[in-house]
C-alpha cells in the first residue's frame, strides 16, 4: 500500500498553493508591509479583488457603510481574516478544471460554502479565541480531498460510489479499502503540503471523528456539526450519500438546543445564497 | 433500516399529500440509517430533512435549491 505523501505525489496535475495567496502571505508575514500593500497584492487579481469587495458588502458581515475599496475591506475585515477568505477563494479556483461530467461542482461547492456558513454562525456563538473565518475556511475545505480523489482516479471514485449505493457502506471506510486512505486523510494531506495552519490541518482530517482530533476539538467538532447539518439537510451535495454519522461521544456538548436549529438553518440559507452568487458565478 | 416510529406518520403532514410523505420518509430513512436515531439532535435534524424532502417532490424538485 503507498504512503499518503507518495499518493500525492503522483497525482500530476494536483494544484499548487495559489500565487496571489503566496505572495499576499509573504507581505502579510513582513512587518515592514502594510494594509495598503496587501490591498495592492489582492487588487492585481481583478477577479478576487471583486470577489472579496462584494463579500465584504454581504449579510455575512454586515457593515453598516459600503465597502468601496479593497483597502478597506482589509481595514474593516482584518489581516488574518483577509487571508483567510483569498485562501478560501482561491482554492475554489485551483479546482474548477473538475470535469462536469464526474462531479457537479456547483453542488459541491454549495455543500461546502453551506458548512462554511454554518461553522461561522456557530463560532461566532462560542468564545473560541479564533476567527470565525478561521472555521469558514476549515468548513469551505474540509471536502477538499473528495476533489483529489476525483482528480486523481476520476473512474474508481465513480465505482465507489456506486459500491457505497449497492453494499449500503459509508464512503469513508469504503474510501480506506480502495485508497488506502479516506478524503479527511488525504485533503489533510494536501494542506500540509501547502504548509497551512495546523488549525486548519485538523479541521479537515478530524471533520468526521472530531473525537481523535489531539489539538482543536472544539473547533473541528463545530466543523463536523455543521458538516452534519448541512449535509443532513442537503444543502448541495459532498458526493457522500448516506448522512455520515453525528460524533456523540459524552464530552463533546452540542453548540444548540433542539428548538434553535431552525433559526440556524434559516441564517444558514440566506448567507449561502449569497455568498454562492459571490464565489460561484 | 431505522425506526420509523421516530418520525410522524404521514397523515400528520398538513397540505402535503401522503404520497410525498411516505416516498420522503423512505429517502430520509435511508440516508440517515447510520446515524443514532435516539439522539434528539439526529432527530431534530433528521425531521427537518423530512420535512424539506416531502415538500420538494410536492413541488417537483427532488433537490433542495
Amino acid at each position: 500500500m503507498v504512503t499518503l505523501d507518495t499518493y500525492l505525489s503522483s497525482i500530476r496535475n494536483l494544484p499548487s498553493l495559489p500565487t496571489t495567496y503566496v505572495e499576499l502571505k509573504k507581505t502579510c508575514d513582513n512587518p515592514r508591509k502594510g494594509a495598503d500593500d496587501i490591498a495592492s497584492v489582492i487588487s492585481n487579481d481583478q477577479s478576487l479583488a471583486t470577489r472579496l469587495l462584494q463579500m465584504a458588502n454581504s449579510a455575512f458581515y454586515g457593515f453598516p457603510r459600503k465597502v468601496e475599496t479593497v483597502s478597506d475591506a482589509v481595514g474593516k475585515i482584518g489581516i488574518t481574516q483577509i487571508q483567510s477568505l483569498v485562501l478560501a477563494t482561491s482554492v475554489m479556483d485551483s479546482f474548477k478544471f473538475i470535469s462536469p461530467h464526474v462531479l457537479d461542482m456547483k453542488r459541491f461547492w454549495k455543500h461546502s460554502l453551506s458548512c462554511a456558513v454554518a461553522a461561522g454562525l456557530l463560532a461566532r456563538k462560542e468564545s473560541l479565541g479564533v476567527d470565525p473565518e478561521t472555521l469558514f475556511v476549515g468548513g469551505l475545505l474540509h471536502d477538499i480531498g473528495r476533489l483529489v480523489i476525483y482528480l486523481k482516479t476520476p473512474a474508481e471514485a465513480k465505482k465507489l460510489i456506486e459500491h457505497c449505493l449497492e453494499e449500503r457502506t459509508l464512503e469513508v471506510p469504503t474510501e480506506v479499502k480502495y485508497f488506502g486512505f479516506d478524503h479527511a486523510q488525504i485533503g489533510a494531506g494536501l494542506i500540509e503540503k501547502w504548509n497551512l495552519p495546523r488549525t486548519l490541518v485538523d479541521m479537515v482530517r478530524h471533520h468526521h471523528a472530531p473525537s481523535h482530533a489531539k489539538e482543536n476539538q472544539r473547533i473541528v467538532y463545530l466543523v463536523h456539526v455543521a458538516d452534519f447539518v448541512v449535509s443532513g439537510l442537503r444543502m448541495g451535495d459532498s458526493g457522500e450519500i448516506f448522512v455520515a454519522p453525528l460524533d456523540v461521544t459524552h464530552h463533546f456538548k452540542f453548540p444548540l438546543a433542539p428548538q434553535d436549529i431552525a433559526q440556524l438553518v434559516s441564517e444558514i440559507e440566506v448567507d449561502t445564497k449569497q455568498l454562492f452568487d459571490i464565489f460561484c458565478k | 433500516m431505522p425506526d420509523s416510529s421516530e418520525i410522524p406518520s404521514a397523515d400528520q403532514y398538513e397540505g402535503i399529500p401522503p404520497e410525498f410523505v411516505v416516498l420522503a420518509m423512505e429517502k430520509v430513512s435511508q440516508r440517515f440509517q447510520f446515524c443514532d436515531l435516539n439522539d434528539p439532535i439526529v432527530q431534530t435534524i433528521q425531521q427537518m430533512s423530512l420535512n424539506r424532502e416531502a415538500t420538494n417532490l410536492m413541488k417537483g424538485e427532488s433537490l433542495p435549491w
